[in-house]
C-alpha cells in the first residue's frame, strides 16, 4: 500500500475520496494538506522509471520522472493547494473532492511514460473535470456541461484509437517523441490538440469554463490545457504547423475576448490566446522555445488562477459577471483589485512579474531561429494580451464608471488564495532563477536587459493607449458573440431532431409497406395450402398412372433416338 | 476617463443570474463594506494628473531609445520607436477587427435561452 501511496496522483486521487467525510477544521486541514503532502512525495521521488508493469505483453511505465514531468506535477499539485484555498468556502461538497480528481490525474499524465497510462489518466482528467462543472449546480451549467462531456469523450476516442494504432505500429507502448508521419500520430496529435483548445473545436473551453461556480472556474483554468501542452511538449515537439496552429489561438483568443461582456469569458478566451503562445513554442522547438513553452506554461497557471480568483471573489459577492453591470469595486474590494492587477499584469508580461520571464523566451526563439514573421506576430499578440486582459478585465471590473456596488473584499481564506498566487507572480518576475533551474533544458537566457524592459515597455505601454484612445469602440454591450459551438447547440441539434422525425416517417411508411406484403403473401400461401388448394389438394390414383405411362413412353422414344 | 466622470449608474441586477453565496452559514459581505466615501481616483482633476503622467512615461520610454543601444536583430527592428508604434497600430488595428466581427456575429446574450437550448 505504502508504494502506492508514492505516486503523487494517486495520493491526490484517493485522499479525495476521503474528503466528503471530513468535516470543519479537519476537513479544512486536509484539503490544505494533499495537495502539500503530494508535493512533498514528487520531490522525494528519484529520476527515472520507478514502477515497471507489464500489461497485455506492453511495458507500462506509469510513474517515472524526469525534469519535464517534475516541472509540471510540481505546478499541478500547487495549484490544487491554492485553489483548494481558494475553495475551502464553498458550499459544495462535490467541488474540491472532484477538483482533487482532476488535478491528481493532471499530475499522473505528467508522470506516466507509456501511452496507455496517459490515456487512462486523460479519461479521469474528463470525469473530473465534468463533475467540477456539475457541482455548481445551475442549470446553464448542467447544459454546459453536457456539452463539455461530448466533446472531451470526442477528444477521448481520437485519443484511443490513436493509441491503439500506434501500439500496432510499433508493438511499444512508451510515450516518446513523435512525428506526424502516420494516421496513429495524427489521431493522437489531434487529441492532444482537441484538449488544448486548438481550432477547430476551441470554443469548448470559453463555453463550459465560465459556467463553473466562482471557485471551479479557478480549477479548471489550470489543468486540461497544461496537460495538453505538457503531452505536445513531449510527443510533438518542433512540429512546424504548431507554429501557427498556436498564432491563430494567440490571435483567436484576442479578438474573441475584446467582443466579450462576461468577465470570466474575458478571461477564458484569453486562456486560448496563452496557451498559443506555448503551441507555437513547441512548434518552433529549440531548447530555448521549448524551456519557454514549458516556463510559461508554469506561470501562466499562477496568473491566470489569480485573475480567476479576483473574478471569482467578484462573483460571490455580487452574483454579476457582466462588465456591463460591473465596475467602480476598487472603492470597496482594494486587495481584490490590487491582486486582480498583478495577475492582469503578470499576464500581459510588464518586467517584474512571472509572465516577463517567461514569455520572452518564446519570443527570444523566433529572433533566433531568424523567423521574421513569428516574432512580428508574436510582438503583436504580446500588445493584444494587454489590450484584452492586462487592461480589459481590470478596467471594466473594478474601475470604469461606478456601478454603486460595494461588497467588501473576500473572507480570509479566498483572500489568502489571491495574495499568495500574487506574491509568486511577482517573486517568480523578479528572482527568475529557480524556475530556470526547474526547466527540461539548460538556461542560458538573461531576461532583465535595459534593451529589452525598454522594448517591452514601449510595447504595452502603448498598446495602453490604443485601448484608453479607442476606448468608446470598446464600450460593453450585452451582447454575446457566436463561435464555433453554435454548430453544436443550434444547427446540429435541428439536423437531429429532423433527422429523427424523417427516420420516424420513414420507418412508418416502411412498416405499412412491409404489412400489406405479409398480408399478400400470407393469403397466398393459404390460397395454396387449404384444403382444397393446388397442394393439398387429393388426386384419382388412375390419372397418376397415366402420368406415369406417359413419362415412361417419353423416355423410351428419348432412348431410341439416335 | 469619462467614465469616471459620469453619474453612478446601477446596472439592472436579474435575480436569476445571482450565482450562488460562497455558504450560506457564512455569507460573504455584499453591501457596506469598505469605501463609501469618495476615493482619490474619483477627483477628474487627479484623473486628468494620471492621464498627463502617463503620457509622459510613454514619451520617456520612447525617447530613451536614444540613450540605450537596442541590438537590434531583425532589419525593422533598428526603426525609432518601433515597438511604441507597432504595439499601438497592432492593437487599433485588432479593435477593428473585433469590431468588424463584432458586426457579423454579434447577439443579444440571451440567444441562446431563446432557443430553449436542451
Amino acid at each position: 500500500m505504502s508504494e502506492w501511496l508514492v505516486h503523487p496522483g494517486l495520493l491526490l486521487i484517493l485522499g479525495a475520496f476521503a474528503l466528503p467525510w471530513l468535516r470543519g477544521g479537519a476537513r479544512s486541514v486536509a484539503v490544505l494538506a494533499l495537495p502539500l503532502l503530494a508535493l512533498f512525495c514528487l520531490w522525494h521521488l528519484p529520476e527515472g522509471a520507478r514502477w515497471q508493469v507489464a500489461w497485455l505483453g506492453y511495458e507500462l511505465a506509469p510513474l517515472n520522472v524526469d525534469k519535464l514531468s517534475r516541472l509540471f506535477a510540481t505546478i499541478f499539485a500547487l495549484m490544487a493547494c491554492g485553489g483548494g484555498l481558494f475553495a475551502l468556502r464553498q458550499q459544495s461538497r462535490l467541488e474540491i473532492p472532484a477538483a482533487y480528481v482532476y488535478a491528481g490525474s493532471a499530475i499522473g499524465v505528467a508522470l506516466a511514460s507509456d501511452l496507455v497510462t496517459v490515456f487512462v489518466f486523460w479519461e479521469l482528467m474528463a470525469v473530473g473535470s465534468t463533475l467540477v462543472l456539475w457541482s455548481a449546480g445551475t442549470k446553464t451549467a448542467w447544459v454546459a456541461s453536457r456539452r463539455y462531456v461530448m466533446i472531451h469523450l470526442l477528444g477521448g476516442v481520437v485519443l484511443f484509437a490513436g493509441v491503439t494504432g500506434h501500439l500496432l505500429d510499433t508493438g511499444d507502448a512508451a510515450f516518446v517523441r513523435m512525428a506526424p508521419d502516420s494516421v496513429a500520430h495524427w489521431l493522437i496529435l489531434v487529441g492532444f490538440l482537441i484538449n488544448a483548445g486548438a481550432p477547430p473545436l476551441s470554443a469548448w473551453l470559453p463555453d463550459a469554463y465560465p459556467e463553473a461556480s466562482w471557485s471551479g472556474t479557478v480549477f479548471l483554468s489550470a489543468f486540461t490545457t497544461k496537460t495538453a501542452v505538457y503531452v505536445l511538449l513531449r510527443g510533438f515537439p518542433g512540429t512546424e504547423f504548431l507554429i501557427w496552429i498556436g498564432l491563430f489561438m494567440v490571435f483567436y483568443g484576442i479578438v474573441y475576448a475584446l467582443l466579450e461582456n462576461d468577465m470570466r469569458r474575458i478571461l477564458a478566451y484569453s486562456i486560448v490566446n496563452q496557451v498559443g503562445f506555448m503551441i507555437a513554442g513547441i512548434g518552433i522547438g529549440t531548447e530555448m522555445a521549448l524551456n519557454g513553452a514549458a516556463a510559461h506554461a508554469f506561470t501562466h497557471i499562477i496568473y491566470k488562477a489569480l485573475l480567476l480568483m479576483s473574478a471569482g471573489a467578484v462573483l460571490a459577492a455580487t452574483g454579476r459577471r457582466k462588465c456591463s453591470e460591473l465596475g467602480g469595486l476598487f472603492h470597496s474590494m482594494p486587495i481584490t483589485t490590487i491582486c486582480g492587477t498583478i495577475g492582469a499584469l503578470a499576464i500581459s508580461s510588464f518586467p517584474l512579474t512571472s509572465g516577463f520571464v517567461s514569455k520572452s523566451m518564446v519570443t527570444q526563439a523566433a529572433i533566433d531561429g531568424h523567423l521574421l514573421s513569428v516574432w512580428l506576430a508574436l510582438a503583436a499578440a504580446s500588445a493584444g494580451v494587454f489590450l484584452h486582459a492586462g487592461i480589459k478585465f481590470p478596467w471594466f471590473v473594478f474601475f470604469q464608471k461606478d456601478s454603486g456596488l460595494r461588497p467588501g473584499d473576500p473572507p480570509a481564506s479566498m483572500r489568502w488564495a489571491m495574495i499568495g498566487f500574487a506574491f509568486l507572480c511577482i517573486a517568480l518576475g523578479v528572482w527568475p532563477e529557480p524556475l530556470y533551474r526547474l526547466l527540461p533544458y539548460a538556461v542560458d537566457y538573461v531576461p532583465y536587459t535595459a534593451a529589452h524592459v525598454l522594448t517591452q515597455l514601449q510595447l504595452l505601454l502603448f498598446s495602453g493607449l490604443a485601448f484608453f484612445v479607442m476606448l468608446p469602440w470598446l464600450k460593453r454591450t450585452p451582447t454575446i458573440t457566436l463561435d464555433v459551438d453554435w454548430l453544436w447547440r443550434v444547427p446540429l441539434p435541428a439536423l437531429a431532431r429532423a433527422a429523427a422525425g424523417g427516420f420516424r416517417r420513414r420507418r412508418e411508411s416502411a412498416a405499412a409497406r412491409a404489412e400489406t406484403l405479409a398480408g399478400r403473401l400470407s393469403a397466398g400461401i393459404r390460397r395454396h395450402r387449404e384444403p382444397d388448394g393446388l397442394l393439398l389438394r387429393s388426386w384419382p390414383t388412375g390419372s397418376m398412372a397415366l402420368w406415369v405411362m406417359t413419362m415412361l413412353l417419353a423416355w423410351l422414344l428419348l432412348y431410341y433416338l439416335p | 476617463m469619462k467614465a469616471h466622470a459620469g453619474p453612478p449608474q446601477m446596472g439592472a441586477v436579474n435575480e436569476m443570474e445571482r450565482a450562488q453565496p460562497a455558504n450560506d452559514r457564512h455569507p460573504l459581505p455584499r453591501e457596506g463594506g469598505r469605501g463609501d466615501g469618495r476615493h482619490w481616483l474619483d477627483e477628474p482633476k487627479n484623473v486628468k494628473l494620471l492621464w498627463r503622467l502617463f503620457l509622459a512615461v510613454l514619451a520617456a520610454t520612447v525617447l530613451a531609445e536614444l540613450g540605450i543601444a537596442l541590438h537590434p536583430h531583425f532589419e525593422v527592428e533598428a526603426l525609432f520607436g518601433l515597438h511604441a508604434w507597432y504595439g499601438f497600430l497592432a492593437c487599433a488595428a485588432m479593435i477593428l477587427v473585433a469590431k468588424g466581427l463584432g458586426l457579423l456575429l454579434k447577439r443579444p446574450d440571451t440567444y441562446y435561452e431563446a432557443d430553449g437550448d436542451e
